[in-house]
């Protein structure tokens, strides 16, 4: 998936901080002054590692290493997160790390490629999730997902992103480019990832609107660096609220008011798209969507998904989106957490 | 730290240049293993980005004096930890688990067999690159001039594992001897040994044979990451600084990481950097002032080009610049060396590599089960508690105060069993013309030395909101003007505070000085007692 010497280039601080605390709000930089501060705050991750009734460490990604008496089970790993605060725990057995590394290690080969290796790991994980040695609240994933296979997983990143193409992620704030990464395949994996420097130098200056810029920097992107399998345009914004709703149209329905556009858009990304109207529909949302003329924008994306999904059902792709569903999941996770915005000019013009 | 390696030819003038104009003194420059090995077991340390030469000649040519690291992992962004793959690949180089299956570690994107610092075979192979570049950057710098320390060992890699493991080769202390190894082949291949400084993986507090080595060379060590927090970064320095004073210490500190290190703003970086000077870090790097590729928040861009965080870099260059170097004055608190090795051969947190811990500024307490025994202690939590216990203690009487290795405290120091209160009060006697009263208590860190025949107070508020100081003692200057009596400073949050006076005027604890103090407070503490007796029974 990613060579194990990729190319990565052209990421500032602030560029980089932006685009991983999209999907990790709890990596936020921090002064160091404000680490007690942080002790306060509500929410954070519990770890913990118990043996028989008793908790060996806990640890409080908020709080740092904390006290906590005795093991409640697995029923009372709800309470536990609430007597703590915290919104997420992860726990285990003081084995059960040494069990998941012997695992891994007994099963992995060194020329296992980034799929298989995190298969193995995942399955191993997953094992000892059932054995009741490890235990993740809230569940995010179903209990009934068959974990894919390394070769679903291939078919599905051949779909998204084919050989010798990339892809594209612009994201604008207050008028100007917030973020911004530009991922390359070459043969089996990404050989490259360029942060916003590097894209600015493709596309020179820009006007800050995406609705508008999108055609400018596809072009330039194209003409410098190559063929993109597509590019998503939008306001970080609304970005960071499409991926904590659990509204399905909600993304059809972004693209519709062009809050996010993609240029160019693939076919995968229509099915994915119509296969939320469709979701929304079957659960009733349909009332909701009916009552707003974005609707009719989006009815006919919605016919065409419906022919699409008949015609590749059965495929890995509809499996993947079926079962495993990563941007459900990811909402899963980002809905019990806060956006964190960084301050645009707390470091000086050079 | 400039990855020269991954940056193209054409690029590293202007590097160069803009390195120096930021007002750094020197270049660190990372040899990296897998970049010089052109065949097994022949090396290039001339051509293209391998050019050694061409390095040391332009940061002479800037003005710059240079570090030089070999490794052999020195670097946290190469691919296999800037290992070659012949080295990752051979079976006899990898660590075991205790049934025999072979150790992984995170090499992001991917993981790999982690090479055991207990097998002979990846200590000869570590040792033979070692001796070669050792010898070439003999050649280099034939004088020694140029290049004023070569690091060797592994390290500051977090996801590096030197805990106890199942090598059949293994020794006794297998990360010392591997150390000793490598700083011998460096001596050998024409390096002084004065110059060769060896690089530790995680902390002095996690290190166990950090505190042997430093008897023989000075050592290199990483700060904790700057979300860790103040008090993290505060300790691990002091921690360092007052168990190396023998050869001296060297500091790596963040600006920036790889991939998997989480994200960080470059003004928290620089915060740190501030954090780390003022608790007496004297030789530091910042690491990375400029890498080609996977580095992720480098001062400066791949070609050379100035960041908008450059500016805060070259403003903590002229500030560290004129910061004081001096004998600590402080109470210490004793870590017994048992605890850190307890606490390593339990660690709650295997598989995972200890030094990761460090690098999240835990302390060797913190990273193993409640329940270890140790020594003086009825558990290794009961250690961890009666440490923290009197760290904030002592802080809140307004006291500088260090936890240091056991061997390395000085006259006025506690140790695991002590009664924390009696200690308080004796070190508030020792220390009165250092001390300060703190409001809120506890929330700044003091820090006082003498530096010649001046004496200077260092104040930090660690926390986010305003700190009020008030100096016990009469007489102490902030720049040219005096602190009258009485008068109280406000720090905002992370601000920090130095004030100075003559050295004669502040008294030093001797052990002589602690004694004194001990018997003159003796009778205080017998009518608390006759009231209450301690609960510890110390006194």
């Amino acid at each position: 998936m990613i060579a194990h010497d990729v190319h990565i280039a052209g990421f500032a601080p602030r560029s980089w901080h932006r685009l991983v605390t999209l999907v990790a709000p709890g990596l936020v930089s921090r002064a160091p002054h404000e680490h007690l501060a942080r002790e306060s705050e509500p929410g954070g991750t519990l770890f913990v590692l118990y043996e028989g009734d008793r908790v060996q460490r806990a640890w409080h990604s908020h709080r740092g290493v904390i006290a906590i008496k005795g093991w409640p089970g697995a029923d009372g790993v709800e309470s536990l997160a609430a007597a703590h605060n915290a919104r997420f725990v992860i726990a285990a057995e003081t084995t059960a790390l040494d069990e998941w590394s012997e695992r891994v290690g007994g099963r992995l080969q060194l020329d296992d490629d980034a799929w298989t290796t995190t298969v193995v790991a995942l399955d191993a994980l997953r094992e000892l999730a059932d054995d009741g040695r490890v235990h993740v609240w809230p569940r995010l994933v179903p209990a009934r997902v068959p974990m894919p296979n390394p070769a679903m997983l291939r078919t599905a990143f051949d779909l998204l992103l084919p050989d010798g193409k990339s892809a594209l992620l612009m994201l604008f704030d207050d008028q100007a480019l917030d973020t911004a990464v530009l991922v390359r395949r070459r043969g089996a994996a990404i050989d490259e990832v360029l942060g916003p420097e590097i894209i600015a130098h493709m596309t020179g200056a820009l006007g800050g609107d995406h609705r508008r810029d999108h055609r400018h920097v596809r072009a330039a992107v194209e003409r410098e660096h190559g063929p993109l399998a597509f590019g998503m345009f939008a306001e970080t914004s609304r970005v960071h609220a499409l991926l904590r709703t659990d509204e399905p149209a909600a993304w059809a329905m972004a693209m519709a008011a062009r809050d996010v556009v993609f240029d160019p858009m693939p076919a995968w990304l229509t099915l994915a798209a119509g296969a939320g109207v469709v979701r929304a529909v079957a659960r009733g949302s349909g009332a909701l969507l009916g009552r707003t003329r974005m609707f009719q924008s989006i009815a006919p994306a919605l016919a065409i998904a419906r022919s699409a999904i008949e015609r590749v059902r059965g495929t890995p792709v509809t499996q993947l989106l079926g079962g495993l569903q990563p941007l459900t999941v990811l909402a899963g996770v980002l809905r019990r957490t806060t956006p964190r915005d960084s301050p645009a000019h707390d470091e000086p013009t050079p | 730290m400039v990855r020269f390696g991954t940056i193209a030819r054409a690029h590293w003038g202007r590097v160069v240049d803009a390195v120096a104009s930021l007002g750094f003194d020197a270049i660190d420059i990372p040899l990296v293993w897998r970049e010089h090995e052109v065949g097994p077991g022949t090396f290039d340390f001339e051509q293209g980005t391998r050019a050694l030469d061409e390095m040391l000649t332009l940061a002479r040519g800037a003005g710059l004096g240079t570090i030089v690291r070999v490794g052999p992992v020195c670097s946290d962004e190469a691919p296999a930890m800037g290992l070659p793959e012949r080295i990752v690949r051979d079976v006899a180089c990898q660590a075991r688990t205790p049934r025999g299956n072979t150790v992984w570690v995170p090499d992001p994107p991917r993981i790999m067999p982690w090479p055991s610092i207990a097998s002979e075979a990846y200590g000869r192979e570590a040792s033979a690159w070692v001796t070669a570049a050792c010898q070439a950057i003999a050649r280099s710098d034939p004088d020694g001039t140029l290049v004023s320390r070569v690091i060797v060992g592994h390290g500051p890699h977090p996801t590096f594992r030197n805990d106890p493991e199942h090598h059949p080769d293994e020794g006794p202390d297998p990360a010392l001897t591997f150390a000793m190894r490598l700083a011998d082949a460096a001596n050998a291949a024409g390096i002084a040994r004065d110059r060769v400084t060896i690089s530790i993986t995680g902390g002095l507090q996690i290190a166990p044979c950090a505190r042997t080595l430093a008897t023989t060379n000075a050592l290199a060590l990483a700060s904790p990451h700057p979300s860790s927090g103040t008090m993290a970064v505060w300790r691990a320095v002091q921690h360092g600084g007052a168990s190396t004073r023998l050869h001296g210490l060297h500091w790596d500190v963040w600006c920036g990481g790889p991939v998997f290190h989480p994200p960080m703003r470059g003004a928290h970086a620089v915060e740190a950097a501030r954090v780390a000077v003022l608790a007496g870090a004297e030789s530091v790097t910042v690491r990375m002032a400029c890498a080609g590729s996977r580095w992720i928040g480098a001062i400066l861009g791949e070609t050379g080009g100035r960041r908008a965080h450059s500016a805060l870099w070259a403003d903590w260059n002229a500030w560290a610049g004129d910061m004081a170097i001096g004998e600590d004055i402080a109470a210490d608190l004793v870590e017994p060396q048992e605890l850190v090795r307890a606490a390593r051969d339990d660690a709650s947190i295997d598989p995972l590599p200890t030094p990761f811990a460090a690098f999240l500024g835990w302390t060797a307490g913190q990273i193993a089960s409640d329940d270890v025994a140790v020594a003086g202690s009825k558990s290794l939590a009961a250690a961890e508690s009666s440490l923290a216990g009197a760290e904030r203690s002592l802080r809140a009487a307004g006291l500088p105060v260090r936890r240091v290795s056991a061997g390395a405290e000085g006259p006025l120091a506690w140790r695991c069993g002590d009664s924390t209160a009696g200690f308080t009060r004796r070190a508030t006697a020792a220390l009165e013309s250092v001390a300060l009263d703190v409001d809120p208590r506890d929330a700044a860190i003091v820090r006082a030395m003498i530096c010649g025949e001046r004496a200077e107070l260092i104040v930090l508020n660690h926390t986010a909101s305003p700190v009020r100081v008030r100096p016990h003692a009469e007489g102490w200057r902030r720049g040219d003007d005096i602190v009258e009596p009485g008068t109280t400073v406000e720090l905002a949050g992370g601000e920090s505070l130095r004030l100075h006076r003559p050295a004669a005027e502040v008294r030093v604890p001797s052990a002589d000085a602690v004694i004194a103090s001990r018997t003159k407070r003796r009778p205080a503490v017998r009518r608390r007692s006759a009231a209450r007796p301690p609960k510890d029974g110390a006194q």
